[in-house]
């Protein structure tokens, strides 16, 4: 048990009990002038001055003294360290090691792993006596490879066994874990071995979190840098770029692929799109300024099913990122089946059609029927049903349409002269159209500019909705709806939305044919309609690549409807799919999903590794020395759980105490002090 | 001046213990008071003394005429003349006396004491006079008969006050100069001055014939120093300070204020000048009993 102080320089203060001091050595003597006839005799006789400074009234010293001391030490917050509290004495005592060892996909460069197994080794080897060791593998993640124990052997066995993999550098992880290790660990002795390539791009992205981390005082941090600045030479195949277009009712994909570059490379480097596993093309990339694109003849695809591809470029230092691996899907429009009431004619869907036709990102595929010829089946490949001025058929086909948006489709109702039809709960009748023509039309005076139909026209100069008239429109109840997008210039819904089961249903009350208002003749009608379809049909954008490390829910990238029993790795390792449980991707390469009762059907996707650690660029491992002294200073172990100091002595709030005691000898000082003061004022000085 | 100011120096109880001193007094010597002062001086008077040979310019009126017609030479007939004396008191009024430690202020016990000298000293029919000084003459009052209520008024407005510097030998030696008249000479002071110095200052007085009488006039805490707490000691003539711790020094201070009474009485005695010590915290008709005291001593001797 000992006693610390949180902010010792304060005990300074201390000096001013000098003060008191020599105001009782000087005051006295200026405060009793006695005056007397000669000094004659008194000047002969001979006398030290310091007999003259004697201190007097010391009672009043010692109160003043004692409370000058307690508010100082009131100000140094102290506190008492106990010995469960204290932190291992250094140098004495078994050791806990921790060593962490990075397994990023960047230490398969050269022989950066052999030379951090070495270390490693060399770290596990030194322990000693009852010395306890633990192996800590990281990369993005870390993950213990052994638990603390004193075997050096099982320490060794799990350095030995270890592999970089192909995720990113990240240190915080680690050494946040690292930190509950030693906090836990009984031994006196602490000590972190971290034997990494100490890439610039995970020390960076951990600098907000370095702060945050604490280890117990006393922890010895050794970082051991195995980067070979010679073999830091690398490029990489950082990503690929489409633009699709329809040929023919064909897709036809350029490909342009883009590289980077860090370090002696050459100046030009190969690239090859290989298609299925057969190189198609290459051409050659001039790395310019550390980057280069390279574009490759525009690739068509097949009607159906999807295609596997993959840029490559020759081995280097880093082989991981010589490939990037793509999937394209063969039709990544989005189907809008358009269903038109009962005499509708040519100029009906005119419009819609002619608007959805236009665009590649993503591009439309409409299809135009009846309502009275409506089928079932028309439903199946489209995502988004426009009923364009029909009401919700009734029957089977109906119901099979209710099913389509339950289960994740979207229904857009554009009102017009027809009713919205049947859907208790979902569709509320809507009396008969308002006619605004005699007045001049009116505007579209809102629009939730919050919501993604609208969201693209929040900006300035991007759409003006007020610039349309209206001129009849069917009133939708208030309330009918528990959004409304749009509304009319006199305050009527003019979009309003109701989710229905996954699904979304969408109300037009006016018509988008060009009859009941202008909005087709205006600029934003064709962005408009586009994010209207694509709010519905609930699309994103289709990845063609994931990075490895992501956790992806299967449901969201298979098509609706679709099931699929159990996931096969690129190192062809059979992983069964479980409903609600995301799939960890751990390899490069091309997944692929498959279901055991339709062994012909599949779906493939792509995962590449994070092009952010193919920059070797390294720290100097002194910066994170010296950040992790100041998570150490700032840290306190104590059966088990971390409390600084500050902490400590807010537990215990000496100072408060303290400072009450010194107020009170204060007090006591001035009352004392004026009766003395008045003593010595009515009680001349000779005594009679 | 006012019966007032008669009164604050004249008190009843004081003049009625002097009057009852002053029969004291005539009944020693056996006669009244203006005979208890012999005049040093031969001149007019019924006490024949003796003759002497006549000389030009001599009155011719004081020649012995019946001598004249038994020798029929001139002789002139000189007489013991008791005549009045002149009595003038030397009151040193420097700062030093004007402190007050237990009782009187040194300066108000000199004056008190000056006043009832010259009170008594005119009730027998001498001449009074007064000198105050501190390190020169302050004021000066010839002696005369007619001079006591001048001399009580001058007492009265003496003030005291700071930096006032003391010395004897500068005053003393005026004095000695105005002082023409031999007659008697009383000096009130605290004689802050080596013994020697103040028997250097008095000599010249003494030179003169005067008859000397020294009251020396002291506080209590002068001679006991009963002081406990340190203090910065100041000196009220030269305002200078000093630090002093009694508890260390009074020891030695009373054996140096010993010595130096002693030595001043026994320079005293050997001039056979009167010493009398006072401290103001005694009755002051004990200085004047000492005072009558010495007189009839001298008178029986003389």
């Amino acid at each position: 048990m000992s006693l610390s102080f949180l902010v010792p320089a304060f005990l300074a203060g201390l000096l001013a009990i000098g003060v008191p001091i020599l105001i009782h050595l000087s005051r006295r003597q200026t405060q009793n002038q006695v005056p007397f006839p000669s000094l004659m005799f008194l000047r002969k006789i001979p006398h030290q001055t310091e007999s003259r400074r004697r201190i007097h009234r010391w009672p009043l010293l010692l109160l003043r003294c004692a409370a000058i001391i307690l508010i100082v030490l009131a100000f140094s917050r102290p506190f008492v360290e106990t010995s469960s509290g204290t932190s291992p004495v250094p140098g004495t005592g078994d050791r806990e090691l921790v060593v962490l060892v990075d397994r990023s996909y960047s230490m398969g460069v050269g022989d950066r792993w052999e030379s951090a197994v070495a270390a490693a080794t060399a770290a596990i080897d030194g322990l000693s006596g009852g010395d306890r060791g633990t192996v800590i593998l990281f990369d993005a993640n870390a993950e213990s490879a052994t638990e603390s124990t004193t075997d050096r052997n099982v320490l060794r066995a799990a350095v030995r066994d270890a592999e970089p993999g192909a995720r990113t550098t990240r240190y915080t992880p680690a050494l946040r874990y690292a930190g509950r290790i030693l906090a836990a660990s009984p031994l006196p002795r602490h000590e972190l071995v971290v034997i990494s390539d100490f890439q610039r791009t995970g020390w960076d992205a951990d600098a907000g979190e370095i702060a945050t981390l604490r280890l117990p005082m006393g922890t010895t941090v050794t970082p051991i840098a195995v980067s070979d600045t010679s073999t830091a030479a690398n490029v990489t195949v950082a990503g690929v770029e489409f633009a699709r277009e329809m040929v023919e009712d064909r897709e036809r994909v350029d490909i342009v692929g883009r590289l980077t570059a860090a370090g002696p490379v050459p100046e030009e480097v190969l690239v090859s799109l290989v298609v299925d596993g057969r190189t198609i093309e290459t051409r050659p990339a001039q790395l310019d300024g550390g980057s280069a694109s390279v574009r490759f003849n525009p690739l068509t695809l097949s009607a159906s099913g999807s295609t596997r591809a993959t840029l490559r470029i020759p081995d280097d230092a880093l082989g991981l990122d010589n490939e990037f691996h793509f999937v394209l899907g063969s039709d990544q429009r989005v189907g809008a089946l358009i269903v038109d009431g009962p005499g509708a004619d040519a100029a009906t869907s005119y419009f819609l059609e002619r608007a959805l036709a236009i665009g590649n990102d993503p591009g439309f595929r409409t299809q135009i029927r009846n309502v009275s010829d409506l089928q079932a089946a028309d439903l199946a490949e489209n995502s988004v049903v426009i009923l364009n001025q029909a009401q919700l058929p009734s029957g089977a086909v109906g119901d099979r349409v209710r099913e389509h948006v339950e289960s994740g489709g979207g229904l857009v109702l554009v009102l017009g002269d027809n009713a919205p039809g049947s859907w208790p709960g979902v569709l509320p009748s809507v009396p008969g159209a308002v006619d605004r023509s005699g007045s001049g039309g009116m505007a579209i005076g809102y629009v939730d500019t919050g919501h993604p139909v609208f969201e693209s026209f929040a900006g300035p100069r991007t759409g003006d909705f007020g610039a349309a008239r209206v001129y009849r429109y069917r009133p939708l109840p208030d309330g009918g709806f528990p959004r409304v997008l749009a509304r009319f210039g006199d305050g009527g819904p003019a979009l309003a939305e109701r989710p229905v089961g996954e699904g979304r249903v969408l109300v037009w009350a006016s018509t988008l044919d060009g009859r009941w208002n202008d909005l087709t003749l205006q600029p934003v009608f064709l962005p408009f309609l586009h994010q209207l379809v694509k709010y519905a049909a609930g699309y994103t954008p289709p990845r063609s690549w994931m990075t490895i490390g992501e956790a992806i829910d299967v449901q969201q990238i298979v098509t609706a409807g679709e099931e699929f029993s159990m996931a096969l790795t690129p190192g062809g390792d059979q992983i069964p799919l479980e409903p609600a449980v995301p799939l960890a991707l751990e390899e490069v390469g091309f997944y692929e999903l498959r279901d055991a009762d339709a062994p012909d059907r599949a779906l493939s996707f792509a995962v590449n590794v994070d092009p952010g650690e193919a920059d070797l660029s390294a720290f100097d491992p002194e910066e994170m020395r010296t950040g992790l002294l100041a998570a150490t200073e700032a840290t306190a172990g104590t059966s088990g759980a971390t409390l600084t100091l500050a902490d400590r002595e807010r537990q215990q709030s000496g100072w408060w105490y303290l400072v009450i005691a010194g107020f009170i000898l204060l007090i006591a000082e001035t009352l004392f002090s004026n009766r003395t003061s008045g003593k010595t004022r009515a009680d001349p000085s000779p005594a009679r | 001046m006012s019966s007032q100011a008669l009164d604050r120096f004249l008190d009843p109880h004081v003049l009625a213990r002097i009057d009852n001193l002053e029969l004291l007094s005539r009944s020693v010597v056996g006669g009244f008071i203006n005979g208890l002062h012999r005049s040093p001086f031969l001149g007019l008077s019924l006490d024949f003394a003796e003759h002497r040979a006549y000389m030009p310019g001599d009155d011719i009126r004081r020649i012995d005429w019946r001598l004249y017609a038994r020798t029929d030479r001139y002789f002139v007939k000189e007489f013991e003349a008791d005549t009045n004396a002149n009595f003038v008191v030397l009151l040193d009024i420097s700062s030093s006396m004007s402190y007050s430690g237990q009782g009187l202020s040194k300066l108000d016990y000199g004056r008190y004491l000056a006043a009832c000298l010259t009170y008594l000293v005119r009730e027998q029919r001498d001449r009074v006079g007064l000198m105050t000084f501190d390190n020169s003459v302050v004021d000066y009052v010839p002696a005369s008969a007619k001079h006591l209520e001048i001399i009580l008024h001058t007492l009265n407005r003496i003030r005291p006050g700071k930096g006032r510097e003391g010395s004897l030998k500068d005053p003393l030696l005026r004095a000695a100069d105005r002082l023409r008249r031999r007659g008697m000479v009383a000096v009130i002071s605290d004689f802050y001055e080596s013994p020697q110095a103040v028997m250097d200052a008095i000599k010249p007085l003494r030179a003169r014939g005067h008859d000397l009488v020294v009251f020396h006039v002291l506080d209590r805490n002068e001679i006991e120093f009963p002081f406990v707490d340190a203090g910065e000691f100041e000196d009220l003539e030269t305002g200078v300070q000093l630090p002093v711790n009694p508890r260390d020094l009074g020891d030695r201070y009373r054996t140096a204020m010993r010595d130096h009474l002693d030595e001043l009485t026994r320079v005293f005695r050997e001039n056979e000048i009167d010493y009398s010590r006072h401290d103001t915290s005694e009755p002051l008709d004990f200085a004047l009993f000492d005072y009558l005291s010495v007189r009839q001593r001298l008178n029986r001797v003389r």
